[in-house]
């Protein structure tokens, strides 16, 4: 169990009385990449979250990379987010203050990394990604599309171990989506990370090696696609 | 995280960032400057009294200085005045600080999920306000050498109000900058930390408001002591600082039950007014709490105005004290619109969505500008007014006639002034509504 | 041929006869060719010939002799082995999930297996499509991609058709006035 990048093991949350996760159970493996799917409102993104350590989880355990995010602090479950995971959400949720390439950055800036260094490296993922910005570039010029493909290029500068992604093409369309999709994937794949993708949208999860269909908080079923 | 960092993240760059700054430092600036008077006063030697064996006695003072600085039963009466000075100063910063809260959780998630733990959010929220609070008190110091000019350099010898210069005043020059830095960075640390969304508890707030008035009438009411103007002093200054406190605290309150008012008259304008009172109900009422405290002074200014200009004084000797408590009523004016301006910009940013929304939706640009404007109204017009009338309860319980008619004039004044206020920040803002009723803030982004 | 299991899950429910059998098959797909009499007696016959299905009664109301039918269990047995089998994931001519899906639906045979497994199906097919070998010409991958599309199209109608399941469309009530 120690070896996989991620396990929930019986995880429930509920928001008030809505019960938006129930016992819910799953493990991704070093190098695996799985899909959570179902309809709007099963609980998926919640997973997403209580999966980055961004919420806690209200019962069960989730281990991240060999950490216990259920008994950590929020300070430890920073520390795990920042070193070994890659959060990409659907509206991007850039910082709206700072340019788009210190976004990118901000991974490696908060790891202590020197701000040029950090800076050639976002420059880097934004070029890889295809999003050409001026270094002064605020996150509000931007498209909603082009947010998405920042907001990927902020979740793999560092290199996660896990990579975390809810609806990350949602605003792109079908060949950039496609395209992205394929970059987040082979590039954290090729290093010995694992990818758990939160989608409604069956082109993205056919991307993966097993699917998670959860239905009202519960795991419906679960099958590998490969 | 490094502090570097911290200050690359934190460091304003927007206008709107620089403006919050710029307005941190200036309130920073003022209310240290003036604090740093309230020192100086304290300096200039005060009357000494000889007692003779029958009890009567006989008071020396050097003749140097004006009597408000001097006389054991006027002194207070000034120290109040400074503070209720700094107190409007310190709630503009207090606005300055909190402002942009939708901005500022937006920028705290974003750094959240990019792996900052709860120690550098903090310290990236701590450290701009923190550097502007620095600069302000920095800048403080020449506020004190102009006030000095004015006060000692400038006034006749029976007007001064403050002493030479002297080493002691370096000393709490450096007190004002560790302070204002201290503040403005817990400022920011409190205006950062996330809290539980609860519905306000309405009973502390008004109880502190009541004590606040009950102390500042007690204080008003109460017989002017010779020996114990220290107590008195501070007195005052807690009585006001409660009642202050009160005050900025009850406003999310007021602009609470104002929005529900409007939700339920049921015209287009009332209720896109009250939706947005209501999600912005804690920048609104802080707002509407600075009006307030700015309405005090303005109050407590026209009534003491009215108090000076008595027939029993000499008018030549309270010059100072008339033109410091004009200043104060400017002061007081100029927090309350700068607040206002503030606000009213926040907002907008902040709701630029929600006004493009309407706009497409088919709101004409008048419906919009009445919008903003009834919103204006309400964190001006009630709160100013009231603000003023519990000043000028201080020249109202007076027995002095001018005092009585300094104060009710103030009040028929705040009135017309709330107008006027709300009419010229609506007329700075009009470019700013139309720029966010653009349909391009419809972007999905 | 899946007519044959078709006609099996048109008589699941309760035993019919053949002109039923038409009726309902016309009824559960409005958009295909209406099914010939003769067609529906041809198969009849050889359901009964292969004990798939039986004779269950021969009704005589004042007009034509009718012969109605019934599964058998080695019938049921039948059309549960072709509804445990996921419709092949070709994308295009879709018939056969149409008819798997309607047919689970009405019968209601392990209606939630029929469709994960079908979905299943679908998405290691949009998988296998998605990894284009090296070196194919972007004529080979529009190809890849109108069977990707098209399968999508499925799953999204599959996604469709369980929430429907799960939310009973609400009958009209009769309106009651009350006074």
């Amino acid at each position: 169990m120690t070896s996989s990048a991620l396990t929930l093991s019986g995880v429930s949350h509920s928001y008030g009385r809505t019960q938006a996760l129930r016992d819910v159970s799953l493990s991704v493996a070093p190098g695996e990449v799985v899909a959570v799917t179902g309809p709007s409102g099963c609980g998926k993104s919640t997973l997403l979250l209580i999966a980055a350590g961004v919420l806690r989880a209200q019962s069960g355990r989730v281990t991240v990379a060999g950490t216990d995010l259920s008994g950590a602090d929020d300070t430890a479950r920073a520390l795990v987010r920042r070193r070994s995971v890659g959060l990409v959400l659907q509206f991007g949720q850039l910082v709206p203050d700072l340019p788009v390439l210190d976004n990118v950055a901000l991974p490696l800036l908060l790891e202590g990394h020197p701000p040029a260094d950090a800076r050639a490296a976002a420059a880097g993922w934004l070029d890889r990604v295809g999003l050409a910005v001026g270094p002064a570039t605020l996150p509000a010029e931007l498209s909603g599309g082009q947010t998405q493909l920042a907001a990927a290029a902020r979740a793999l500068v560092h290199g996660p171990a896990l990579l975390l992604a809810d609806e990350p093409t949602a605003s792109l369309d079908t060949r950039s989506g496609r395209a992205l999709l394929e970059l987040m994937v082979s590039t954290t794949v090729a290093a010995g990370g694992s990818v758990l993708l939160v989608t409604h949208d069956n082109t993205v999860a056919a991307r993966a090696d097993r699917e998670v269909r959860l239905r009202d908080g519960v795991i419906e079923h679960e099958v590998a696609l490969s | 995280m490094k502090t570097s960092t911290a200050w690359l993240i934190a460091r304003p760059r927007t206008s709107a960032g620089r403006t919050r700054a710029l307005l941190v430092a200036g309130g920073a600036a003022t209310g240290g400057g003036l604090l740093m008077t309230a020192a100086g006063v304290l300096r200039v030697p005060g009357q000494t009294f000889e007692y003779a064996a029958d009890g009567s006695y006989t008071s020396f003072s050097t003749g140097e200085y004006s009597a408000l600085a001097v006389q054991a039963g006027l002194r207070p009466g000034l120290l109040t005045g400074i503070l209720l000075l700094v107190l409007p100063s310190l709630a503009l910063t207090w606005q300055a600080v909190t402002t942009g809260s939708a901005r500022r959780a937006a920028v705290h998630e974003g750094l959240r999920l990019s792996g900052a733990g709860p120690a550098d959010l903090r310290r990236v929220a701590v450290l701009e306000p923190a550097v502007a609070g620095v600069a302000g008190g920095l800048l403080a110091g020449p506020v004190y050498l102009l006030l000095w000019l004015l006060l000692h350099v400038a006034a006749p010898p029976s007007a001064r109000l403050l002493p030479g210069l002297s080493p002691w005043d370096a000393a709490s020059w450096l007190v004002v900058v560790v302070l204002t830095a201290l503040v403005a960075g817990a400022a920011g640390a409190y205006a950062a930390t996330p809290r539980a969304r609860r519905p306000v508890r309405a009973w502390p707030r008004l109880l502190t408001v009541a004590a606040g008035v009950a102390a500042f009438i007690a204080v008003v009411t109460s017989p002017r002591d010779l020996d114990q103007r220290a107590l008195e002093t501070t007195l005052n200054c807690v009585a006001l600082t409660v009642l202050a406190l009160g005050l900025l605290s009850t406003g999310a309150l007021w602009v609470n039950s104002r929005a529900t008012r409007l939700a339920r008259s049921g015209t287009a304008v009332d209720v896109l007014a009250a939706g947005g009172l209501r999600t912005l109900a804690g920048p609104a009422g802080r707002t509407a709490g600075t009006t307030c405290v700015a309405g005090l002074t303005l109050g407590v200014a026209g009534s003491l105005t009215g108090a000076l200009l008595g027939p029993d004084l000499s008018l030549a000797e309270n010059v100072p004290a008339l033109v410091l408590t004009c200043t104060a009523a400017l002061l007081a004016v100029l927090a309350a619109m700068t607040a206002m301006a503030l606000a009213a910009t926040d907002d907008l940013v902040t709701t630029s969505r929600a006004v493009a929304s309407t706009a497409a939706l088919g709101a004409e640009p008048a419906v919009l500008e009445q919008v903003q404007r009834r919103r204006l109204a309400v964190v001006t017009t009630g709160p100013l007014v009231a603000g003023t009338a519990l000043g000028g309860l201080y020249g109202l319980l007076d027995q002095s006639l001018t005092a009585v008619a300094g104060a009710l004039l103030t009040i028929g004044l705040s009135v017309l002034l709330a107008r006027a206020i709300t009419a010229a920040v609506l007329r700075v803002l009009r470019p700013r509504i139309a720029r966010a009723a653009a349909p391009s803030w419809l972007r999905v982004a | 041929m899946s007519l044959t299991e078709l006609h099996l899950a048109l008589l699941a429910g309760a035993p019919r006869h053949g002109y039923d059998i038409k009726q309902e098959h016309d009824a559960w797909f409005p958009d295909s060719r209406p099914l010939p009499f003769g067609q529906v007696y041809a198969t009849l016959a050889r359901l009964q010939r292969d004990g798939l299905a039986e004779v269950v009664e021969t009704r005589v109301d004042g007009g034509p002799e009718r012969t109605v039918y019934a599964l058998t269990a080695e019938g049921e047995q039948r059309l549960r082995t072709w509804l445990a089998e996921p419709a092949p994931p070709t994308g295009t001519g879709a018939e056969e999930i149409v008819r798997k899906t309607i047919a689970a639906l009405h019968t209601g045979i392990d209606v939630q297996g029929y469709v994960a497994r079908q979905r299943t199906a679908h998405l290691r097919r949009m998988r296998e499509l998605g990894q284009v070998p090296a070196g194919a010409g972007p004529a080979e991958r529009l190809v890849r991609e109108h069977l990707v599309a098209h399968l999508d199209a499925d799953l999204r109608w599959l996604d469709l058709a369980t929430d429907l399941l799960r939310t009973p469309s609400p009958r009209p009530t009769p309106e009651r006035t009350s006074s």
